[in-house]
């Protein structure tokens, strides 16, 4: 159905502790650097030592970033990661593994034989030894095997070695040496793994780098200046990037002792006039919700970044899921405007930072921003970051005023102007209390429903402001239109890649802004009689819904799955099949 | 030079007649005004309760948050703009209840603000159930019976945690409550001002007479050491007398936004910074 010349597949599998992420890095580095288009996609449980880890590598050629459910090249570890993923393997495809500590099963060897898989012993344990290293450099020696098995240089490795393991000269010699050892090795076993891939002299220069790092970029950049989080899988990453490279930058980065104090920290440091934000995931938003509704009351900017993970409760902690749309839309006590978005790859993840923190200030409202762990802890290509492409938007802020100047004086579009403490021009309340234009409480029933209205106008502003879903492709002439959001719109950009090969049209459509959801771009993208899709990963159909109650339209045909994996290419591609026949 | 005046607000209290809350409110003025302080040079941060009910009957920027999270808003405004002096006001339930873990870590953080604790050891607002600084056996609104759990006490709290300030101060004592709060805004740290009151409407147990009758300055006490142990065990509820004053400070105590080491030798605030930043080093990493 699909022509796999067009992708090959990496994966490095064995125990938590074995360094598999490390090694898989360099190797994603390493052939961005040969100018290799790459994904690096990584599968750990909620556990430091013992559990089963990988790190999966696509190659490719098309758009978007695949992910798939076959592999080519296996390297295993231990003994469990050959009988894991024994059925993933393609025909032809090889499990290089270590066999100075992995016996694989007869039943699993006539398996793999059956599938025309290869079978390739090694010793990594004995080759780290003889280069002078412990066992943990097995894996060092395992990628010197892998990249001859490419039939790559090894000049266009070594370099990323040394940059990993830089802490000692005597580390990085070792490594290195490590490294040759597992290359020569295969070298002199004379194996080869072909593939067609074309190399391309722009993805040298590109960025590799996960969702998680592109928001902490977009922190930096727009000028975040305090940062305030508790750690929560799949965020966390976004605590420990700006703790080391933020204050480089003088951003205070506070590790809070909870979501509840995060929360008021940020609202407290955008009273005093600066930018905050923090991240967590569903778990720990359910803990700032109260302060959710305290930047609503006393329009005091407020964002905070959500990285889902299956739930509910605890529920899947290294896993990925889209079931916090409806979360972010709705949590918070009372009524009060809100911006809920979704960026797709880095790209947009650091785009959009900047984005929200200017939303929030010029709205004076909370924005929430959903990212899962599929974007938050995948490593994307994507162009060069530039702070030039940064705007800084503060919305309406005064610099002069007297004792009549109202904080919460009404306006054409709901916002008042704001000014900070300590400025010489007129003292206001911030009060979580209902209150008056100087923000003093008040019951008064006029007043309640004047002050209610005056907020909630600011959500016709925000939506007649906020930007249109992209779309990619044409929907004029498309045989099939699909809807979806966050991070499924990569895997399925490469998905209708391939389709398009066998020249079918689909029209994508992706919904970046989920709240207030804009329904006149959508009607008129699904407006016609073609055939409508929706794709999503969660078990409710959280998107389709808010959809069917902004513009009345129910899709034709939808695609979810709740079982913690993000979408494979195979799975998108089989459902789109059925639909463009 | 600003005024008393200038602190008015329009708005006229609306605490029993009797309460502690309308010394503290006078207090709170009376220093500002000796530290030179104008109502636009400083914010106040309220919780909920009769402390919050404050939050509009003094001119001043202020912000009134959530109940219990009084110390997390306040340290949020005085990390984004650490020249600014900001007063963190919670009463004994928001503080004790809600806020305890916030309490406890603005400590460990020493950031550097003044939070005045109203103690009269009952919930007025809601109508006079138990606060965790209610007597055991004590009976209250939702504790007919008396209230189970032990008493807490404030100051061997806040020692035992680290404090790097512990001032307790009563209503009935002006002078010296004035000088607590001034003191309090000076500490290079987080300062923890306990001001014993009178409840008149909820708190049958200890009034007015009875604090007064008990209370004394450390100051006319010449044995009073400075010493984290000694003042724990002088506040202990064991003791007859009651001690307050300036009971305990740390003179070593340096505030968590001095204990920054990349923030060390800038003179901005982080309300001057907001700009773009140039990431270009950054994004050469991910090459």
């Amino acid at each position: 159905m699909e022509n796999r010349n067009n992708r090959m597949i990496i994966k490095l599998a064995g125990a938590a502790g074995q360094g598999i992420k490390t090694a898989g890095l360099i190797l994603t580095k390493a052939l961005k650097r040969s100018g290799y288009k790459v994904f690096g996609y990584t599968e750990y449980p909620s556990l430091i030592r013992g559990g089963h880890n990988v790190f999966q590598i696509e190659v490719f050629n098309s758009d978007g970033a695949p992910l798939s459910k076959e592999t080519d090249i296996l390297l295993a570890l231990d003994k469990a990661s050959i009988a894991l993923h024994t059925k993933e393997l393609s025909q032809g495809g090889i499990i290089l593994y270590d066999e100075n500590t992995v016996t694989p099963e007869q039943t699993i060897i006539d398996e793999l034989k059956n599938n025309e898989v290869n079978l390739v012993p090694i010793k990594l344990s004995d080759l780290a030894s003889t280069a002078g290293g412990n066992a943990l450099m097995k894996n060092t020696v395992a990628l010197g095997a892998i990249w001859e098995l490419l039939g790559l240089e090894l000049e266009d490795l070594e370099p990323l070695i040394a940059e990993t393991y830089n802490k000692t000269q005597e580390m990085i010699d070792l490594n290195i040496k490590c490294l040759r050892g597992g290359f020569e090795d295969v070298k002199a076993k004379g194996l080869v793994f072909k593939s067609n891939l074309n190399t391309d002299e722009s993805v040298k220069n590109m960025m590799l780098i996960s969702g998680n790092e592109a928001v902490a970029l977009g922190a930096i950049a727009a000028g975040v200046r305090l940062y305030s989080s508790y750690p929560m899988t799949p965020a966390s990453a976004i605590l420990s990037y700006l703790a080391e490279h933020g204050p480089k930058h003088g951003m205070v980065v506070k590790q809070a002792e909870d979501e509840i104090t995060a929360a008021n920290m940020v609202i407290g440091a955008f009273h005093a006039g600066t930018r905050s934000m923090c991240a967590t995931s569903g778990g720990g938003f359910d803990l700032m919700t109260e302060a959710l509704s305290l930047s609503g009351m006393t329009e005091t900017p407020f964002f905070c970044v959500i990285g889902q993970r299956p739930g509910p409760a605890t529920g899947v902690p290294t896993w990925t899921a889209q079931g916090d749309l409806d979360l972010a839309i709705k949590a918070g006590h009372g009524e009060f405007p809100r911006i809920v978005l979704a960026p797709g790859n880095p790209a947009q993840a650091f785009q959009y930072t900047a984005d929200a923190l200017n939303l929030t200030e010029k709205y004076q409202t909370p924005v929430l921003m959903l990212l899962d762990k599929h974007l938050g802890e995948s490593f994307y290509l994507s162009p060069q970051f530039k702070s030039e492409s940064i705007t800084i938007d503060r919305g309406k802020i005064l610099t002069s005023g007297d004792n009549e100047t109202k904080r919460y004086a009404p306006s054409e579009d709901g916002v008042s102007a704001r000014w900070f403490p300590g400025d010489q021009i007129s003292t206001f309340l911030a009060n979580s209390d209902e209150h008056t234009t100087k923000g003093y409480s008040t019951e008064e029933g006029t007043e309640i429903s004047t002050m209610m209205q005056k907020r909630l106008l600011k959500n016709n502003t925000i939506l007649s402001n906020l930007p249109d879903p992209l779309i990619y492709g044409d929907a004029v002439d498309a045989e099939l239109k699909l809807v979806t959001w966050g991070s499924n719109i990569e895997v399925i950009k490469a998905a209708i890649g391939e389709l398009e090969k066998q020249g079918k049209k689909i029209a994508l459509m992706q919904i970046i802004y989920c709240w207030p959801l804009k329904a006149d771009p959508i009607v008129s993208f699904l407006n016609g009689n073609t055939q409508t899709a929706i794709i999503e990963l969660n078990a409710t159909m959280q998107l389709a819904t808010l959809i069917k109650q902004v513009t009345g339209i129910e899709f034709n045909n939808k695609l979810n799955k709740f079982d913690g994996r993000p979408f494979y290419i195979e799975e998108i591609i089989a459902f789109l099949s059925n639909l463009v026949k | 030079m600003a005024t008393l005046a200038d602190f008015n607000s329009p708005l006229l209290p609306t605490w029993c007649p009797g309460c502690g809350n309308f010394a503290i409110w006078t207090c709170l003025k009376q220093a500002l005004v000796e530290k030179g302080l104008s109502p636009m040079d400083v914010n106040l941060c309220f919780d909920i309760g009769c402390n919050g009910n404050g939050a509009d009957k003094i001119n001043a920027y202020a912000f009134k948050g959530l109940h219990g999270r009084t110390i997390p808003l306040a340290s949020g405004i005085s990390l984004g703009n650490h020249k600014l002096p900001v007063i963190g006001i919670g009463g004994d339930g928001g503080t004790f209840d809600e806020g305890m873990a916030h309490l406890i870590h603005a400590i460990r953080s020493n950031y550097k603000f003044l939070f005045i604790l109203h103690n009269n050891c009952d919930f007025g607002l809601t109508t006079g159930q138990a606060t965790p600084t209610t007597p055991q056996g004590q009976k209250m609104n939702s504790s007919p019976y008396g209230v189970v759990e032990s008493r807490l006490n404030p100051g061997q709290l806040v020692l035992a945690s680290g404090a790097s300030f512990y001032a307790r101060g009563f209503t009935g004592n002006i002078p010296q409550l004035k000088e607590l709060i001034v003191k309090g805004l000076e500490h290079e740290g987080f300062a923890f001002l306990e001001v014993l009151q009178h409840c008149p409407t909820y708190n049958k147990f200890q009034d007015h007479l009875y604090l007064n009758s008990r209370v004394y300055d450390v100051k006319t006490d010449e044995n009073h050491k400075n010493d984290r142990r000694y003042v724990y065990d002088l506040v202990d509820y064991s003791n007859e007398k009651i001690a307050t004053g300036l009971l305990y400070q740390d003179p070593e105590s340096t505030s968590y936004y001095s204990r920054l080491e990349k923030r060390k030798g800038m003179e901005t605030t982080l309300k001057d910074e907001v700009k773009v930043y140039d990431i270009a080093e950054q994004v050469k990493e991910f090459i």
